[in-house]
This record gives structure tokens, sequence and C-alpha cells, in this order.
């Protein structure tokens, strides 16, 4: 890489040839202003605050200037702090920030701006405007009248998320960020991700649960990954008081973006459920209140005295939660089996089945973006994997083809390029598709012979062309099954398409913790005799709610009151997903660390502990 | 002690009075303002409210009448130095909220609207005539310094009045300015 | 009898003052006298393009005798017709007169003909511009012969590099250095775009080209392909044109049948398609960044340069982005030669610029100069200062140009010079005004349009025109502070220094520029709250009547026309509330006791 020399406020920096003299600056200490540019965005220069001097006479934003052999730059003139001052001016007071009584006081760039160049007074008196608010949305309160028009919400959700809900609309003085083709936010395409809220420079778009609840310099902030799905993203919790004030993605830089989803950054704070902090013991329409000791010997004598014991636990625990819990259980002589495990297991068989091997397996998700095809089998990831989901529309954006197989809707109908519907075992398109790639395209010319199979199943045979041309065109193609696909035969031909067309394959399970993969599960008793069912955070998961109704006994360890835990037997409390230490597997195989950020409300300070009693009780 | 103490006068327009209870938290350094300074009149620290010629102004609150007119221009006349207090003073504070209206509808809704059947939106020559838009101090008179906040805290004022008394106009850096 | 062809100027111009009804009542006579067959539609009777002074419209020229009657009603047409067309004697009292009054009877005579140099409106109002055999006739397309068939790519870029043309849509940037950048390019998909976005206010000159002569855009189109390696071009025309619209419609149609458009033109392997692309009312669509971004179906907002379109152009590719008159030049420069345009204008600015004149002027209309005429040369061109009234200052270059007073009249009208004298060519716009424009509000007009059309994205321009403008309206009302002056011009240096755009860097040139020069007027405005020229109407105070004076004669109260003035007693009284200020009563009054202002 070759490296250029250049000075600024007289000081001589190298850098790599290519960059921004604002990012060479910054790399060697030099702070320069900004407000619209973001390290996970491209720059637009649109704002002018990062001007600097160039060769004592040009004025260039140093955001958009490339690092040149002997360049003289000046970051501090009187000129440009002049030029800066007034522009910072001009956005105040034009549009209708008032700090005393805005939400993010104390957490905007603009006013950090405003002290910088000490701003104490205004030279041009203050526009009243009056700008609309749009408060339609569950999450997020989008103010008009905070909004300094950076356009970084509007590049976060094209370039980060792949949605592009928002776009800027109107000229001049009426320019403002529109939702769509002006709906209120609450009924559009957004996804509530609240990536426009995390890279919000002021308090233009805010979150709805954590208004007012602290400042970010007066919380404490705590690093560690989001256990909702098996993505694995990076979350800063900002904590006060012991209690949740914000959550917002890690990881910001131009690869990842640095995101989340609403059931990793909005649902911890609105969750509602009635915690449970005792044991509740039921028999005969009677219920007790026991002590957590008490609890344990209630629990521990029902289990070994049972025999058939179906052991459940929810996919969002940690690693060493699921290992105690197992070894608990296996101790007991039950069957154990985790969300999603079983899946994983079908998938283990297919693989062995038709002898595929790991290569042809995508190892890191992100791969997604580079791909020239994907096939999606079941647009359902929308809902579970959703930053994996935005991967998909950031590539499809792109240039990607993106074919998508769905029973329903096309939840991905604004990108893919083609959506066809059929609806289960989808297992019928692949099929005649791998026959097509074996047996030569004349095998599907034979209308008469292929309606037989086809008729009532809707599957034209364009679609089946379709797909065979799809693929055999290009070099780099992803398949991604959703988490929809649970049988075998849907499963076997899916990876042997991908077995015969060299493309790569992404398999989705339920479980977010991918520990399933090391960690030995079966399948259990459908009407035991007792069933354990470690809930965790899960809300009336259908598995679950099944086992407990066709259970002799049931045992329930759930965070909060739910419908399962109103028919369970026995009520053991347990820790909710941020009072938690640990480690978890993402869906790429990396470990990564799950750390408390707040100290359990429970009287049970460790599962680990709990469960270790509960085997030696054995 | 004596004739070379300089005079202090303080007012408050249309402001809550924040700043001065802001001014008060400095505790004791009160008593070493009280042989540092001679205050000629004062909003809430004395029951003098009439200005004289002072050497240091200094005023809180919007200005949103046409007696906070008169008051400023007063002050304006009578002091060497002004200084503006807080949000109010320095920007326009919390009153410009009613800029986003138009002051007779905003009258019209709070005492004949939402007032009883009886309720009229007072007239009396004792009232002062409220301008039509609430402004900052320096739409109105020229300003020399400016101490924002809501309200400024006492460390900030106090840093602001010990740079008076040195004879120099108190100009907040980026540590110290905060609204 | 010789055969005799009448002309009919029906650009925008001219068919907004009616020259559709001369035509009819044209055609109704001519059947009348039995003529249908001698003058047969669109041989004899041709629909051309924009003639030139709009002022004179509906106007006309009968040929051979290029006889020109102008400013012409329905009722004319009989006697044009039995007088001219029938006896050969030509109507007096129907020509124009020139300046001393004398009547002038050809076309090429009139004053605001004889001035001008015309290369690029060569055609315009000579041509029925929806006709490809017309624009055979006059050597249409023997450019593209010559450059396709028997130059070289490098030869032809070579020659646009020697004639010195500069890029006519106000940059001036040299345009055979734009083409051989993109020349250079290696890349196998590269375009040629037509910026037909003409938007500054008062400017027309690329709307009559594109009505009058669309198959020279074509041709000039064809000709920069070749050279550079294109194969498709975009014209980009604003929405507000429709008959340009229609007639490049047709052209490109006419040019497909005939051969001159699509593969293998002129069997040379080389093949070239025109599409029309129309906007949707957005003046920054002018810039070119964004003119490319609309063309890409995006928002219409400026994107960073570098790169720069010639390297990363319309879809990433190479571009060529010229104005419609830069294109109007290629033709003739390829036919003939380098040398013959040199020969035009100056050193640093050779050929011709063709300029919409408007304002207060005798006639206004199209004017195609040579570079280096000076501005005084232009004005009398046009006919000098309408009615009598003294000049005051020309705006040359519309929102984003300057004002040029008495004293520069004679800067020669070139790239460099208008530059030097603090303002810019821009695209043509060329407003003449008189003692009676308050400057003031000439500054407030071209802020007020720039404002409307920022595209919002960077503050500089988005807030800070607003705030200029809340300045000027501040000061036109009346409320003018003295800091305000200064206010403006350091507003004005933040908005030039760190704009996106050059719709927001030179916004501020209007006001800069009255400023510089009026700086007087604005000072009445701000201190003396009056407006010398009695334009900003708010400032301008009641009327009333000095009650020791008034012999209660009563003939202000006959003229007033808001009926503010009543009679009392002893003294009549205006009303100030009612009163206008149109200053009638002052004019009647015998004793004087009127005047403007309080009591």
């Amino acid at each position: 890489m070759t490296t250029v020399k250049f000075n600024v406020d007289g000081k001589e920096i190298i850098a790599q040839e290519g960059m921004t003299v604002m990012d060479a600056c910054e790399e060697n200490g030099i702070e320069i202003p900004k407000l619209c540019k973001h390290e996970a965005l491209e720059n637009v220069m649109a704002c002018r605050l990062c001007v600097v001097e160039v060769d004592d006479k040009r004025i260039i934003p140093s955001c958009g200037l490339e690092v040149d052999e002997g360049l003289d730059i000046k970051t501090q003139t009187e000129k440009v702090r002049k030029h800066r001052r007034m522009i910072l001016e001009l956005v105040y007071r034009c549009e209708n920030h008032y700090c005393m009584f805005c939400e993010s006081d104390g957490d905007c760039e603009l006013q950090d701006l405003m002290y910088e160049y000490e701003i104490d007074h205004f030279e041009f008196p203050r526009m009243f405007p009056e700008w609309p608010v749009d408060s339609s949305h569950d999450h997020i309160i989008k103010d008009s009248n905070r909004c300094i028009r950076c356009g970084r919400c509007i590049r976060a959700c094209d370039e980060v998320v792949g949605n592009q809900t928002l776009s800027l609309g109107g000229r001049g003085i009426t320019n403002k960020v529109v939702v769509d083709s002006g709906q209120p936010l609450g009924d559009s395409t957004c996804t509530s991700c609240g990536m426009c809220m995390q890279v919000c420079p002021t308090g233009a778009l805010s979150n709805k649960h954590s208004m007012f609840k602290g400042i970010k310099e007066e919380c404490e902030l705590t690093n560690s990954t989001c256990l909702s799905c098996s993505i694995g993203c990076g979350t800063d919790i900002y904590t006060r008081t012991g209690h949740l004030v914000e959550i917002e993605g890690s990881d910001m830089d131009k690869e990842s973006g640095g995101q989340l989803c609403e059931r990793g950054r909005f649902k911890p704070l609105i969750d509602r459920g009635k915690r449970i902090t005792n044991v509740i013991y039921r028999e005969n329409g009677e219920e007790t209140e026991l002590s957590l000791e008490e609890g344990l010997e209630k629990a521990a004598n029902i289990l070994r005295n049972s025999n058939e014991i179906s052991a459940f636990a929810s996919g969002g625990l940690t690693c060493e939660a699921l290992d105690a819990f197992s070894k608990a259980m296996r101790a007991h002589g039950a069957l154990f089996d985790i969300v999603g495990a079983k899946r994983y297991r079908f998938e283990t068989e297919v693989k062995r089945r038709i002898n595929m091997i790991e290569g042809h397996f995508v190892q890191d998700v992100k791969e997604i973006m580079k791909a020239e095809n994907i096939l999606l089998y079941d647009t359902s990831i929308y809902h579970t994997h959703p930053v994996l989901a935005s991967y998909i529309r950031r590539a499809a954006s792109n240039g990607t083809t993106l074919m998508t197989i769905d029973a329903y809707e096309d939840r991905f109908w604004n990108h893919a390029d083609k959506s066809i519907t059929i609806e289960s075992p989808k297992t019928q398109l692949t099929r005649l598709v791998n026959q097509v790639i074996k047996e030569g395209k004349a095998s599907i010319e034979d209308l008469s012979r292929v309606s037989s199979i086809l008729g009532g199943l809707r599957v034209h045979p364009r679609d089946v062309m379709e797909i065979v041309n799809l693929l055999e065109e290009a070099s780099y193609d992803i398949i991604i099954i959703g988490c929809e696909i649970i049988d075998r035969w849907s499963l076997r031909h899916i990876f042997e398409l991908a077995k015969l067309e060299g493309g790569y394959v992404i398999s989705l399970n339920k479980a977010s913790n991918q520990y399933i993969r090391s960690l030995e599960t079966e399948g259990v008793y459908e009407e035991p005799e007792v069933a354990y069912i470690l809930a965790g955070d899960e809300e009336d998961h259908e598995d679950m709610m099944k086992l407990v109704e066709n259970a002799d006994f049931s045992i329930v360890q759930s965070s909060k009151n739910s419908k399962l835990t109103e028919m369970a037997d026995l009520v053991i409390p347990s820790l909710s997903m941020y009072e938690r230490n640990g480690t978890t597997i993402d869906i790429d195989g990396n470990k990564k660390e799950v750390k408390k950020a707040i100290e359990p409300k429970v009287e049970m300070k460790s599962e680990i502990a709990f469960f270790e009693e509960l085997a030696n009780k054995r | 002690m004596g004739k070379n103490k300089p005079k202090v006068a303080t007012a408050c327009m249309c402001g809550c009075s924040g700043c001065h209870m802001s001014f008060l938290d400095v505790d004791e350094f009160v008593k070493d303002l009280a042989e540092l300074v001679e205050f000629q009149s004062s909003h809430v620290i004395m029951d003098v409210k009439d200005i004289d010629k002072v050497d240091i102004g200094i005023m809180e609150g919007t200005i949103t009448n046409d007696e906070n007119i008169e008051v400023a221009k007063k002050m304006r006349e009578n002091c060497d130095i002004l200084v503006a207090w807080g949000d109010c003073a320095c920007f326009g504070g919390i009153m410009t909220m009613r800029n986003f209206g138009q002051i007779d509808n905003i009258l019209e809704e709070c005492y004949v609207e939402k007032g009883d059947e009886d309720s009229v939106v007072p007239d009396d020559d004792l009232i002062p005539t409220l301008t039509k838009k609430a402004k900052s101090v320096d739409e109105v008179i020229e300003v020399d310094a400016y101490i924002p906040g809501c309200p400024p805290s006492a460390e900030i004022i106090r840093y602001g009045l010990e740079k008076l008394l040195e004879g120099e106009i108190p100009k907040l850096d980026k540590d110290k300015l905060r609204y | 009898m010789v055969r005799k062809e009448i002309l009919i100027c029906s650009g925008t111009g001219c068919l907004s003052a009616g020259s559709e009804e001369i035509e009819e009542k044209l055609m109704d006579e001519l059947w009348k006298h039995e003529l249908e067959d001698k003058y047969p539609l669109t041989r004899a009777i041709k629909r051309t393009g924009c003639m030139g002074p709009c002022n004179l419209g509906p106007m006309i020229i009968i040929r051979p005798e290029d006889t020109f009657y102008g400013n012409l009603e329905p009722s004319d047409v009989e006697r044009i017709v039995e007088e001219h067309l029938l006896k050969d004697r030509v109507v007096y009292d129907l020509l124009v007169e020139d300046k001393d009054g004398h009547r002038v009877e050809e076309f090429e005579k009139l004053d605001f003909i004889e001035g001008q140099k015309k290369v690029v409106m060569r055609d315009s109002g000579d041509i029925d511009p929806s006709s490809l055999e017309d624009y055979l006739k006059v050597e249409g397309y023997m450019a593209a012969r010559k450059a396709i068939m028997d130059m070289d790519r490098s030869e032809i870029i070579q020659e646009i590099k020697d004639s010195g043309l500069r890029g006519r849509g106000g940059a001036g940037f040299p345009t055979g250095l734009k083409w051989e950048l993109a020349y250079k390019e290696d890349d196998d998909q590269k375009y040629i775009v037509c910026n037909g976005d003409e938007g500054d206010p008062g400017a027309f000159m690329d709307r009559s080209v594109l009505e009058g002569d669309p198959h020279s855009i074509i041709e000039g189109m064809m000709i920069a392909g070749y050279a550079i390696g294109a194969d498709q071009g975009y014209i980009y025309v604003r929405a507000e044109y429709p008959l340009a619209i229609r007639n490049l419609q047709k052209a490109i149609r006419d040019a497909e049948s005939d051969g001159y458009l699509g593969k293998n033109i002129f069997n040379q392997g080389f093949d070239f398609n025109v599409e029309l692309r129309v906007g949707a009312g957005a003046f920054v669509c002018g810039e070119e960044t964004a003119l490319l971004s609309s063309i890409e179906g995006k928002q219409g907002r400026p994107k960073y340069r570098p790169p720069y379109p010639v390297q990363s152009g319309l879809w990433g590719k190479p571009t060529v982005i010229n104005n419609v008159e830069t294109f109007g030049n290629i033709a003739m420069i390829i036919m003939n030669g380098s040398d013959w345009f040199r020969n035009i204008g100056t050193e640093g600015s050779p050929g011709t610029k063709v300029f919409a004149v408007a304002g207060d002027v005798e006639n206004t209309g199209l004017i195609e100069v040579a570079m280096g005429t000076t501005i005084r040369e232009m004005i009398n061109i046009a006919g000098g200062v309408a009615d009598g009234k003294d000049f005051k200052a020309v705006q040359i270059g519309g929102p984003a140009g300057g004002v040029i007073p008495n004293e520069y009249l004679d800067t020669p009208i070139d790239y460099d010079s208008l530059s030097e004298a603090g303002t810019i060519m821009g695209s043509g716009g060329f407003i003449v005004l008189d003692e009676d424009t308050c400057m003031v509000d000439v500054a407030k007009f071209f802020l007020d349009f720039t404002q409307d059309e920022s595209c919002g994205k960077c503050p500089p321009c988005r807030l800070g025109t607003k705030r200029m403008l809340d300045i000027l309206d501040k000061i036109t009302n009346g409320n003018g502070e003295p800091e305000d002056l200064d206010k403006l011009k350091s507003l004005a240096k933040t908005i030039q220094d760190t704009s996106f755009c050059g719709l927001g860097q030179a916004s501020p040139n209007p006001v800069l520029s009255t400023l510089k020069f009026f700086r007087d007027e604005y000072e009445k405005h701000v201190h003396e709250k009056t407006c010398p020229t009695g334009t900003c109407k708010s400032m301008i105070k009641a009327f009333y009547i000095d009650e020791n004076l008034c012999v209660t004669c009563g003939n202000c109260i006959e003229v007033c026309p808001v009926d503010a003035i009543s009679s009392g007693e002893e003294t009549y009284i205006i009303d100030p509330e009612t009163c206008i200020s149109c200053g009638e009563c002052a004019k009647v009054c015998p004793v004087e006791a009127i005047s403007e202002g309080d009591e």
C-alpha cells in the first residue's frame, strides 16, 4: 500500500493512499467537527462542518478530500471556524432545536458542537417553524423539529438495513425526512430495527421507551451479545440504578453496521410481564409459595420418583446454563431437547445420508452480500433472523439476483427478482430442479409426463427452468433455508441441489445459541410423567405448551408470568437474559460472551449452582 | 471598603428566578461578594427594585411585555457592563414556546375557551401589554456577556462574577458552556 | 409569378402571442382568393422556430423578398394577401419602424438582426423544425457525414479543441478537452447527454434552439458520440417545454427512419441512438450531477465531484454532458473548420453567444452576437432602453449572476471580462433594468427563486439563503437595521465557501453584486426607510393633505381610485389606511398641498 505525506496544522502526517483527509487526521488525533459522517455509512459531504483550508486558498470538506502528497491543510483557521459557527447557528435556529426541553439534552452531537464553538447567543433571531412530530410508531418518535437533515438515518436504512424506508422529500427550507411516500412511520415498510435512531446525532429519532431515563454519560455500559437469535449481534447495554435504559448495537463499522432488530433493541425495554420471584406449587387447585430451597427439594423429589421425564430448554440460554441443565436432567434419567435442535438433528442425518461435507456450508453469513445469486427457501427469516434478512436485502439492492420460495407471502417482495409461491412440501419443486440438473433439460420438456406430477401442486415448469438457469449461470450461489422447513425430505433435496450445483448453504434453526451443535439432544417423550421446561425468557412457546399440557406433572422455570407458567404445577424463578454471565455460539460457530448487565432481581443468583444441586439430589 | 467597590444591579424579566436561586447556591461565596461589591438593587436579594447607575448589570428572563422592555432599556442605560444570565435571557428560553402561535389566540384559548362562562381575557391599564413575540434580551438591547444555562450552575455563575470583578468579560468555553 | 414562401414564426413566444390565429386567417384569405394551390401548406406556408425579435410577434417573413411584417393582428392579414401577395405591393404601415422612425422592409435589415452574428441560431426561423427535408436543404447532417465518414475520432476531438469552443451552459469549460478526457477513458459503454433543463428565469435560448432546429442538436450529439466512442445519447428537456419535446420527438423519429440514427450510420459501423428524458420541475436538475441522477431514476440531488462525469457519469460510465447551445455549434465547426470559428469572437472566448434579452428594452428576444461585443452594443441592437428611460443596470447570468452598472457598459461580453467585472456569463440571461427598478428588489427576486429551488441537502444553501432572504424581506418592509448589510455579507461568504454545489455557491451573487454597485439604494432602504424607485410598496407612506394649503377644490377626490379622500369643511382629508400611495391626487392638486409621508 502506498503512503502519502502531507501537512496538517503544521504537523507532518503519513497516511494510506485513498484515505480521506478527515480519516487521516482522526487517526493522528486531530479532531474535525462533523455531523453527517458516520463510520458505518457512506460519506455524503452534506453538513459542510468539516471544511478545512487547503493550501491557504480552497475551502473543501475534509470527508470528501482524498489525501495527496504535499497538501497543506489547516483545520482551525479563523475563517473555517467562522464558517462552522455560522453553519451551526443556521442549523440550530432555522430548525427548531430547544435543548431545555429536549430528551436528547446531554446526548446530542449538535449540542456538543455548539459548546465546542462557544455559541452562547444568536447573531440572528430564531425562526419558529413548526415541523410535524410523528409518534405513530410503537417504539420510535420521529420529530422533524430536531432534525438537521444530515441524512444518516436515510443512509442507515438504505445501506445497512437494506430497507430504503426513509428518504428526503421537499426542496429548500421545506426539505425533511419522509417515510415511504409520506406515510406515518407506524404504518410503513419500517422493520422497527431502530438503526435510524441509533445513528441520529440529535433528538430527531428517539426511543419511546428510553426517553428521560438517563443520559448515556450517567449510565453504566455493558458490552454483551444478544440472545434473541443465532446471529448473536453485539450489544451495548446502558443501565442505571439497576434498570435497563437503552440497548444499542455495537460493532459499528461499514462491514456489519452494528445492527440490532426489534427483538434485541426494543422488546427487553417494554417487557411488562410480571416477574416470577418465588417458587409456586400448585396442587388440587391450591397454590402455595415455597422458598427456593424448598422448591429445589420438591423438584428433586418428583424427578427422583419418575421414569419418563422430558426436559426441554429454550434456545436462548448460555452454553453454561444449557450444560448445567442437561447434566442435571440426565442425572435424573430424562430425555433432553432444546428448541431448534430437532431441525439440526435432521440436517445432520441428511448430510450423512448424501455424504455432504462442511465445504458446502457458508462459514460467515456476511458472505451473503457477496453472492451472485441467492435462493431463499422460506421468507419467514424476515421475522426470525431480521439482521440476516438485511444482508439479503443489501445484496439484492447491489445487484445480486434474489429468488424466493415461500408458501404464503414473499416478505422480500420489494427486493426479490422472482417470487415463487408453492405450498409445502417445497421439496417437490426442488426435486424437479435436481432432476433437471441431473438429467438435463429434456426431462422437463415432456410436459405430459411432468404435469401428472405437477397436477395440483402448482409448480410451473417455467419456475423450475428459471431456477436451473439461475444456478447454472453464476459462480457464487447461496441457498438459504429458513426455520419453517423442518421435514427431512425438503432438506435432503435442497442440500442435494447445493451439492450438484456447487452452491453454498446457510441452514437456519430456531435456537439462538448454536451450542446445540455440540450438546447432545434427542426427541423427548410426548406424554411424559414429568415435563421440566427451562423456559428462561421464552413466552408461550408452542412445543413447550404442548408438553406441559400432555405431561402428568409439569415443572416450568421461567423469568416471568405467562400462559405457560399458569399451566404448570411447579413454577421456579429463572434469571433473565440481562442477568446472565456466560457464552453463546453464533451461527458461524464463533463463541461470543454474554455479560451480566443488571443484578438478578430474584433470590436465585446462579442457575448453574441450582442445577448442580439438582443433579446431586438424584 | 467603601467607594471603589463596583456596584451591581440585577433584574428579572419574565423568568422563573431560577438563575437567581442558582446564584444563591454559591453559598459562602456570598459573604465574600458582599465585601467585594455593593448591590444597588436586585430581584430577590434586596427590597430595592429601582435601578440606578451601576457598574455591572445582570439580567435574567425573557422579554415578553412592554414592562420588560422598559426595565431592559433602563438597565442598559444605567449599567456599564450588562450580563445575560440563563437560557431565557441569552436565547429566549421557555417563554418562546408561545412564538409558535399568535398571542391573541393563545390568550383566547386560555382565558375564554378553557375558562368558565364569566372568564374574559384580562384587559386593564395595570397589565403590561404582551409583545407579539417573546424575545431574548439582545434582541432589544445590547448585551456584553452571556452566561447560558437552565439555570447556570453556581460554579459557572461564580466563575462569571469572578471574571467580571477582575475587569474581564466572561466568555464560557466548551468545558463550562452548558445550556 | 415567382413562387413565394410565407414563414410564420411559431416559437412558444409567438404562439402565445397568437401566431396560430394569424396562420388561420392567412389560410382563410388564401382560400377566399383561390390561392390554395399556389401556396400549399408546408411548402409555401411554413411554421418556423423562433425568428428572434419576440416583442414583434406575431410575425411573418415573405420570401424571396425577405419582407418582414411584425406585431400582426388577424385583421392585417387581409391586406397582406391582397396587396403584397396579389399585387406585389408592400404594406408599409405593417412594416416595423427602426430607431429613427423609418420603416424597414427586409428582415435582415432590422437593427435587431443586422447586429447579430448567427451561428447556433443560423436556421431557426428559417426552416420548418418538424421537417427533416428542410434541414437537409440547409446542409443538414453534412457535418456528421464528414466527421463519421472522412475523419478520425482523434481528428474530430482535435478540431473541437482547436476551435476553442467553451461550454455554453455557463461554466465555460473547454469542450474539446472534455471530449478528450472521455475519449481517453477505456470503457466500452459511454454516453452523450444534452442538458436542456434551462432553468434560469428569463432564459429561453435553449428552448428556441430545441424548438426551432432540433436536428442540429441531434447532429452535434452524433458527432460527439462518434468522437468519444458512445452509442447512446440522452436529451434531458425540462417538462415545461412541450413544444420542444414534441419537435424533438418528431426529429428523432425522422432521423431514425432515414438512417441518421440507429445502427450502422452512413455504413460506417457506427451505432447511435438518442432518447428523450423529461424533467419534473426542479431547477437543481440543471446541475450536471443532479441531472444524471435524475436520468438514472433517482432524486435530483447533486453528487460530490470528483469523480467527474467524464470519468464516471451516467450509471458510472464515462459521460460527456454539454449544453444545448454547445452542441448547436458543433456541426458548423466541423463543416467550416476551427480557424473559421476562431475568427469569430475573442482569443479567450471564440465563437458567438446567444442571449435572451428581456427587461426594459425596446426590443426583446433572442440576440446572437460574436463574443467580444460590448454590453452597450448589445443594448443598442435591442433598440436601447425603452420608453426613453435612463439605463440603470443589466443583469446577466440569472440567479448565479450579477449586475453591470453604467460605468461598465463597455465591458466586452466574454467569459474572462465578465468574470473580472464581478459577474458570470451564465447561460444567456440578459435583463436590462431602467431607472425605475429597485435593485434590492431584484436581489430579492433571485434569492427567492434560489431558496425555492434549493435541493436542501446542505445547510449553507438550504438555510443560509433563507436567512438572506429574510434579511432582504426585512429591508424591503422598512424594518432594516444597519447591521443587516454586514450580516448579508458574512452570510454570503459562508454560503459561497461551503455550499455543496454551484447552485448554493453562486446564490449570493445577485445580492453581493447589487450591494457592491448600488449600496446607496440599500442604505436608503435601511436608514431612511424609503425605496427610491417606489417599488417596495410597504415602505411607501400614505399621502396627506396640508390643511393650511387645501382650497377644497375637489380635484383630488375625483381622481382617487380608492375613495380615500373625504371632504371636511375647511379641508379635505386622506384616510391613511385606505390610501394606496398612487400619487394621482398630488398630481392634480393646484396648490401642491398633497405630499407623501407623515404629517
